[in-house]
């Protein structure tokens, strides 16, 4: 038996609530302030007395925002379809299948999912720019793959193996084929692992920045990360809309988190902790 | 006698048609992991090929040019003011960020497993930061930590003014080589920042491991009469070890990477007081044309992630089979 936590423990925990939530309110707070109760006096008062959604208003009249945010919802979107589709297919044999040199074919995939990926960003730039790729939603899929693909397999391995080897044999013994094994017996019992890979996928993409700010410099074909990065001019900081937009980006991502909190973690720590 | 025949025959069939699902298996097996083998052979391990290539050329203009010249890069980065003080403040971020992300992530994560009301809550608020993008991080820290319109102005009360980032001091400043050896003040402000975002993630893990670790342990070395801080450092703390290895090597594969983080809240700053790799290698790559240069960068930092994750990947595998 535990001992039931006491007082002391939940004043602990709100302050470290408080301090964990203190960046996202302060930014919600200044979001809705006037320009002028940004700086000084004002910048502490956490409820101003003329809230205004000017601010945001500005970031998508002034900036393409709204563009930066499709832009990257369709890089991410479709990253995440065919990644997941080659790598479940992938950890599916890896998990289930044996043949000769399988371990180093593990070790030397899993590895990428931990490399830099700032050394192949340079030939990849090359890469894209000689196949007139750069500034285009290709240009950034083909380099989120080399990330992506690693990580799905990573985890989804981890998924497959938990799926009783029995199902399959009994499948085979009725004369199912193995693709017909795979659609019929496996996918189905493997939706939540390939779910979890593709929502850490999606995120992944979402807020990738290295690739974007290299390969997509047109105003057009920016993606979100980046907009934000530059919403700082070369004088001023635009700190009311800067507030503004990362509120409106982080919204989507809390949701998600609330949603999908048991799924994300269990993907994350998936493979490092074994059960 | 006639039935014996057939027997034997039906097994012959049998043995073939084994043999071809054997065969079939191998060969969609072999189909299932192709594209995914070609993608990272070309475009992972082919282009780390070129980039190693090019960091022994001396391609350090706008004209591709793959003459070789050895070591030469490598040589002049080490004795390189910038690239002595990204060495200095990578090593400096990645103890603190460590240290941090481990203590306050296990803190949080007994806290957490003490049966307490609205866990679930707790656990979503702890862990939301870490999916953002450390842009969104940078950028609203970078405004936090502002000395003059950051929460420096709450601290002006009490008298105290840290410069956070924008402070060139480096404690103890040892002069060594042609830097100022010690930990710089403005890094202190990018670790509050990357521990911010990244503490979600040991709380999660320590969480699990906390959660597999069977009550009937506890409750024997609770009736064997040990203190239940000699049960946490006796027996809860060498069974989460394995945890602790892998959210160290995590967190340091990440602190040798760091770029976003850092480009989005200081840049290289004043004196390169918060410089790091990453950015020096993209600053030189795409601002300078200096590919070469850029290129042995990017080795060293592929180099010096492989001696983490290499033996942590090698002994994994064994622990598995």
């Amino acid at each position: 038996m535990k001992k039931k936590a006491g007082v002391p423990f939940y004043i602990f925990l709100v302050v470290f609530v408080f301090v964990v939530m203190f960046p996202f309110l302060w930014v919600l707070a200044s979001s809705i302030k006037p320009a002028t109760e940004l700086f000084g006096d004002k910048a502490f008062t956490p409820f101003t007395d003329h809230p205004t959604f000017k601010n945001y208003v500005s970031v998508f009249a002034n900036h393409p925002f709204l563009r930066y945010m499709w832009n990257s919802f369709v890089v991410a979107f479709i990253t995440t379809v065919y990644t997941v589709f080659v790598a479940s297919l992938a950890s599916y044999a890896i998990a289930r299948l044996d043949f000769k040199g399988k371990t180093v074919i593990l070790g030397l995939v899993l590895s990428v999912s931990m490399f830099p990926q700032i050394a192949t960003i340079s030939p990849i730039y090359i890469f894209l720019k000689n196949v007139g790729l750069t500034n285009s939603y290709m240009g950034l899929i083909i380099p989120y793959t080399t990330f992506a693909l690693p990580l799905s397999i990573w985890i989804l391995v981890t998924f497959f193996r938990k799926i009783p080897f029995d199902l399959e044999e009994a499948a085979k013994m009725d004369g199912a084929s193995l693709m017909q094994t795979y659609w019929k017996v496996i996918m189905p019992l493997a939706v939540p692992g390939i779910f979890t890979t593709a929502i850490l996928v999606f995120i992944a993409c979402w807020n990738e920045f290295l690739f974007a700010l290299t390969i997509n410099t047109e105003e057009k074909f920016k993606t979100v990360p980046v907009g934000i990065a530059m919403f700082q001019g070369q004088f001023t900081v635009p700190w009311g809309e800067i507030s503004a937009a990362t509120i409106i980006v982080t919204i989507p991502l809390v949701i998600l988190v609330l949603l999908f909190q048991r799924r994300i973690i269990s993907g994350l720590t998936s493979g490092a902790v074994k059960e | 006698m006639e039935p014996k025949v057939k027997s034997a025959m039906q097994m012959k069939i049998q043995v073939r048609k084994k043999k071809t699902i054997v065969a079939k298996d191998r060969l969609f097996s072999f189909l299932f992991i192709l594209p995914s083998i070609l993608a990272i052979a070309i475009f992972v391990y082919g282009f780390i090929g070129w980039t190693g290539y090019v960091s022994l050329s001396n391609w350090n203009s706008q004209i591709p040019d793959f003459s070789f010249a050895g070591l030469k890069n490598y040589v002049s980065l080490f004795h390189d003011f910038r690239f002595q003080a990204d060495l200095r403040n990578t090593a400096v971020f990645m103890i603190l960020f460590i240290v941090l992300v481990l203590g306050m992530g296990l803190m949080i994560a007994v806290f957490l497993d003490q049966k307490i009301k609205f866990e679930n809550l707790f656990r979503n608020i702890f862990f939301f930061p870490m999916a953002l993008s450390f842009i969104v991080t940078g950028v609203v820290w970078q405004w936090i930590l502002n000395p003059s319109t950051g929460v420096n102005l709450l601290m002006k009360k009490v008298g105290i003014e840290p410069m956070w980032y924008t402070s060139v001091k480096v404690i103890p400043g040892v002069e060594w080589g042609k830097i100022q050896v010690g930990i710089p003040i403005a890094v202190i402000a990018v670790v509050i920042a990357a521990v911010w975002q990244m503490t979600g993630f040991s709380v999660a893990m320590y969480l699990a491991g906390l959660r597999a670790i069977p009550d009937e342990v506890r409750e024997a070395a609770r009736m064997d009469g040990a203190t239940e801080f000699q049960i946490f450092r006796k027996i809860i703390f060498p069974l989460l070890l394995p945890i602790t290895i892998s959210v160290i090597i995590i967190m340091a594969h990440i602190s040798l990477k760091i770029f976003d983080l850092i480009y989005a809240m200081t840049g290289p700053g004043a004196n390169f007081v918060t410089d790091v790799p990453g950015v020096y290698m993209f600053e030189t790559t795409f601002r300078g044309n200096y590919y070469a240069s850029g290129a042995a960068i990017a080795i060293i930092m592929l180099l010096s992630v492989a001696i983490f994750i290499v033996p942590y990947l090698l002994s994994n595998r064994k622990g598995e089979s």
